[in-house]
């Protein structure tokens, strides 16, 4: 190898390390942190591993029932995930390939809709939940979380339809197919890494979602992650190692299906950024 | 939403194609009646009125609570801070998340595991994370004060002090929401025609030449988006805020999210607090409207 | 074609709904399984970080269910967290339960809102004697010259928590009793950076506003009276520049120090003072087992006695429960000395209790029982949650470098506005 290319890919070490450092300092301080006790976490400048690695925080973490709020958060975005793919797809194909009149409304509208603070839309949400004896339920989370989940896959999904050349739905067109059937058998089949893309999107979005959750789940055994973590801070203080324990519980398991799933990802989000 | 038409109608075809418009965003316009359209036009009537949290006993006042708000010097240090924060947010992210990306797509041996690495924050809960900073900030037990400290440097209370509070939570913030950026740069990265890019290194242009003049204009769509979307989640994000500084010291790190809330269920003053939504929304409605007819001039919406 | 769409479409609501219905499927079953004439009593109660309450209650619920057959007692624990927003929003909605657990600086705004309902006459009814519990926590049940609920556990914010090995190595025989003695011990424990004087605790949270009340009420000094506003006066002011100069001693941060900052700078021996309630005993038992402390009653100024600012939880009955009395007799049982000492987390409200659970649970619990008689509530008004706002901005103003009298007069103008 030649001296340049060795500096060069000398230069590319340091860049990635330098980025890294910034991302991953913290996490390993997080780890780190979930290691210690109370007592070392409270030393004044004191080392960034822990002198004496203790589990306790992994066990005052998982007898809150971290392994159950894992199995409803995995339910709860699985369940919105789909709900708001089914619902995205149509409208999303509707605002992409039909010019009617309030089209563009309805795309503007739907980013407006991302801008209102929750605290207003809470209570009226609430309010519907409890007509309809969903509180303290999975589903009432699920429906509330349309509220940005489906404006989001429309947004997303629409740069996957556009992206799909509209020849080819006339091609299928003539070949004596109907539209419905045309749209089933070759424009679906052709947006699905946008599919997933939009998906993954939708599922980390409601994995970490905390204001519903709080507000409307009251029952310890229906808690999402994101709830349990607020179990550790108190009036009095925070449990910070358990918190950190909790949350690197929380974010190991995403973070291994999104390296299996890596490349398909990236190409989807390729197309959802809008690449026609 | 009559006569619709397909898009683009191709003369050489007889019949025109309609997709039953109407049917498609059924599920969809319900959704968003019942839980956008119909809270917010409840919003806007409680905020029309005095609404203590807990009394179901409203007074209609008009808009007494929207003059209230825009004659509150706070208010308009929101609005303020509103903005400083999303444009700092928003431009550290593009920024980082853009250099990022293109480090990361370097073919590289571990180059899987380093994006999955930089991918952790981005799932972690807002709260989660705001408790990681707020520690990692303390000058006394924080990883931060422990540098300066070893470095021989007095420790400083980031989070504690007026001119620097702001920064502090803009790039935990930062920290938190790059991993987006970096993904969807990755995906615009992965359509860069390298033609393009070739040509111009063979002619001699610097690295940086190359990125501003073959890479960014390819990836605009891809950055353009990005933009719009982490510019909307920005400005309304609640989590990370709430717990690290909950707007203070002396409101300056309070935003919308965060003064709507404290305003509602912090002091229950409900009228008052929907009010302060509801203009939130304009404000930011005015510079959303700004982004659209961008978006519209450049053809993104057709 | 229109119907192939439309098959689809209904296609797609029922995959939609179907999770929805499978989802919700258990709760319905168990609650139709139900009998009629059962009467469910809901009760809704906080969890502390570290202090799971719940175990501890359900073993009397289950006693209770047992005393009073066809009743079900409906327990939800809420983490503190979330309690005060889910317990408002589910008022605001109309699905308040019969029974919780209020902070007492709560209770005026659930009172001034007719969400909770007077108790007087149902007290005299169960023969329950308001003479049974400290006085000072009966106080925060007050609202308009009626009681609208049952003190439960309570206590005072401040003890001052001392070092002794760093006062015997600085050579101060004991922990200091006035404020000009604090500021020049203050002065002699500090080495700064690796030592300090004192820890101060001054984020935007109420930790901050019941360290500011304490230090006005032990000064002569009051933030409302008979509602109105007394926060522009000399002792207010006197008592916050004695706070400022205080955190001249204290580690960097004050405007974001924490109660749980300042009980962590003293456990890891950072600094020699700190105000905090009794209940953090147990976490420097835990925190720092070999750390040499003490309590003691905090300085007063010169010539005046310590108040410190009391906290706690009163039992409250809400107007849309459908069977008052019944409620009644539930916080009746559940405020019986014998279960009192065995649930929550602070010192129980009733007298007998309190003074069992001082002597069993806390080190030197005469100096407990003496600031407890001692303590001044908060201010009792349904704008509570305001006025400690606009005090907390106050506090960081200080903190930031305006003068006190400057941030006492905006405070006050604002407090009047309201």
């Amino acid at each position: 190898m030649s001296a340049a290319a060795i500096l060069k890919k000398g230069s590319q070490y340091l860049a990635i390390l330098l980025l890294l450092a910034f991302f991953v300092t913290p996490l390993a301080w997080m780890v780190s942190t979930s290691f210690k006790s109370a007592a070392e976490i409270y030393t004044a400048n004191g080392p960034f591993f822990p002198t004496h690695w203790t589990l306790k925080n992994y066990d005052v973490a998982f007898a809150t029932g971290l392994g159950r709020m894992f199995v409803n958060s995995t339910i709860v975005a699985v369940s919105t995930t789909v709900v708001s793919l089914l619902f995205a797809v149509l409208s999303s194909y509707a605002v992409s390939r039909v010019i009617f009149r309030g089209r563009r409304m309805i795309l503007v509208a739907m980013i407006l809709s991302q801008l209102i603070p929750l605290s207003v839309l809470i209570v009226p949400i609430y309010q519907i939940m409890a007509q309809l004896n969903l509180l303290d339920q999975f589903p009432s989370l699920v429906i509330a979380y349309l509220t940005f989940s489906i404006p989001v896959a429309v947004w997303f999904l629409r740069s996957f339809f556009l992206s799909v050349s509209p020849e080819i739905e006339e091609a299928a067109r003539v070949d004596g197919c109907s539209l419905f059937q045309a749209f089933i058998r070759v424009v679906i089949p052709l947006i699905v890494p946008g599919l997933a893309a939009t998906g993954i999107y939708v599922f980390v979005t409601v994995w970490q979602e905390l204001m519903f959750a709080i507000t409307f789940l009251t029952t310890p055994a229906k808690y999402t992650l994101p709830a349990g973590v607020i179990l550790f801070i108190g009036q009095h203080g925070t449990n910070y190692g358990a918190v950190m324990a909790a949350a690197t519980v929380m974010s190991i398991p995403p973070s291994l299906l999104f390296l299996f799933m890596q490349k398909r990802l990236i190409s989807g989000f390729a197309s959802a950024g809008g690449i026609k | 939403m009559q006569q619709p038409v397909t898009a683009p109608a191709s003369p050489s075809h007889g019949r025109h194609a309609r997709p039953p418009v109407i049917w498609l965003l059924l599920p969809t316009l319900i959704s968003m009646v019942a839980l956008v359209v119909y809270p917010l036009a409840r919003g806007f009537y409680t905020s029309l009125t005095t609404s203590f949290f807990l009394s179901n006993r409203a007074q209609f006042v008009g808009f007494r609570n929207y003059a209230a708000l825009l004659h509150n010097p706070v208010f308009w240090m929101v609005v303020w801070h509103g903005l400083v924060w999303t444009v700092g947010v928003v431009l550290g992210q593009l920024i980082l998340g853009f250099v990022g990306a293109l480090i990361l797509n370097q073919p590289i041996r571990g180059q899987a595991i380093f994006q999955s690495i930089t991918f952790i924050p981005w799932i972690m809960p807002g709260v989660a994370a705001g408790l990681l900073w707020s520690l990692m900030y303390d000058p006394t037990f924080g990883l931060i004060g422990n540098i300066q400290h070893s470095l021989g440097l007095s420790s400083t209370a980031y989070l504690s002090n007026v001119h620097t509070s702001m920064a502090a939570v803009v790039v935990a913030a930062i920290w938190k929401g790059t991993p987006f950026t970096i993904l969807m740069m990755l995906a615009g990265l992965q359509t860069v025609d390298t033609a393009v890019t070739e040509a111009a290194r063979i002619d001699g242009a610097s690295w940086f030449k190359v990125v501003r003049h073959a890479v960014i204009p390819q990836v605009a769509p891809v950055l353009r988006t990005t933009a719009l979307f982490i510019t909307v989640w920005t400005f309304n994000y609640f989590d990370m805020i709430y717990v690290m500084t909950n707007g203070g010291p002396v409101n300056s790190t309070q935003i919308f999210p965060t003064y709507v809330y404290q305003l509602a269920f912090g002091q229950l003053d409900y009228g008052l607090g929907t009010a302060a939504g509801i203009l939130s929304l304009v404000v930011v409605g005015i510079i959303a409207a700004l982004f659209v007819v961008e978006l519209s001039r450049q053809g993104a919406l057709d | 074609m229109a119907s192939q769409w439309l098959k689809f479409g209904s296609g797609v609501l029922a995959a939609a709904a179907l999770p929805m219905v499978l989802l919700a499927s258990s709760a319905s079953t168990l609650a139709a399984s139900k009998p009629h004439h059962h009467v469910i009593l809901r009760v809704w109660d906080m969890n502390q970080a570290d202090t799971p309450i719940g175990k501890e209650e359900h073993k009397y619920i289950v006693e209770f269910e047992k005393a009073h057959p066809g009743v079900t007692v409906k327990l939800t624990i809420i983490p503190y967290a979330d309690y005060f927003h889910d317990l408002t929003v589910a008022v605001k909605a109309g699905k308040a339960p019969d029974i919780a657990t209020v902070d007492e600086i709560w209770t005026p705004a659930f009172a001034a809102s007719n969400a909770i309902i007077p108790l007087s006459s149902l007290m005299k009814h169960y023969h329950m004697n308001s003479a049974n519990y400290f006085k000072p926590a009966w106080q925060t049940t007050l609202y308009k010259g009626q009681s609208y609920g049952i003190p439960w556990s309570f206590d005072v914010w401040e003890q001052l928590y001392w070092n002794k090995s760093m006062f015997a190595k600085a050579n101060i025989s004991g922990p200091p009793k006035t404020w000009p003695q604090m500021l020049a011990d203050a002065k002699k424990l500090t080495h700064a950076p690796n030592q300090y004087g004192v820890a101060v605790i001054g984020d935007k949270g109420e930790d901050t506003v019941v360290v500011m009340d304490s230090l006005i009420y032990s000064n002569g000094g009051s933030i409302e009276k008979n509602g109105k506003v007394t926060f522009d006066s000399s002792k207010v002011k006197k008592a916050l520049t004695f706070y400022k100069d205080l955190s001249k001693y204290a580690p960097p941060g004050a405007a974001s120090a924490t109660e749980s900052t300042s009980i962590g700078l003293f456990s890891s021996g950072k600094v020699a003072m700190a105000f905090d309630g009794s209940w953090q005993q147990a976490t420097l038992e835990a925190q720092a087992p070999h750390l040499n402390w003490g309590i003691a009653v905090p300085p007063a100024p010169t010539g005046k006695t310590f108040h410190g600012t009391l906290g706690g939880w009163n039992l409250v009955v809400f107007k849309q429960s459908k069977h008052h009395g019944l409620d009644m007799q539930y916080i009746k049982w559940m405020t019986k000395p014998n279960v009192e000492v065995n649930v929550g987390s602070l010192v129980p409200a009733n007298k007998k209790a309190g003074i069992e659970f001082v002597k069993k649970d806390r080190r030197q619990p005469s100096i407990i029982l003496n600031t407890l008689n001692n303590g001044y509530p908060r201010p009792i008004s349904p704008n509570y949650l305001t006025i400690s706002t606009i005090q907390q901005t106050a506090m960081s103003e200080i903190w930031t470098g305006t003068p006190v009298a400057k941030a006492v007069a905006q405070a006050t103008a604002q407090m009047k506005q309201k």
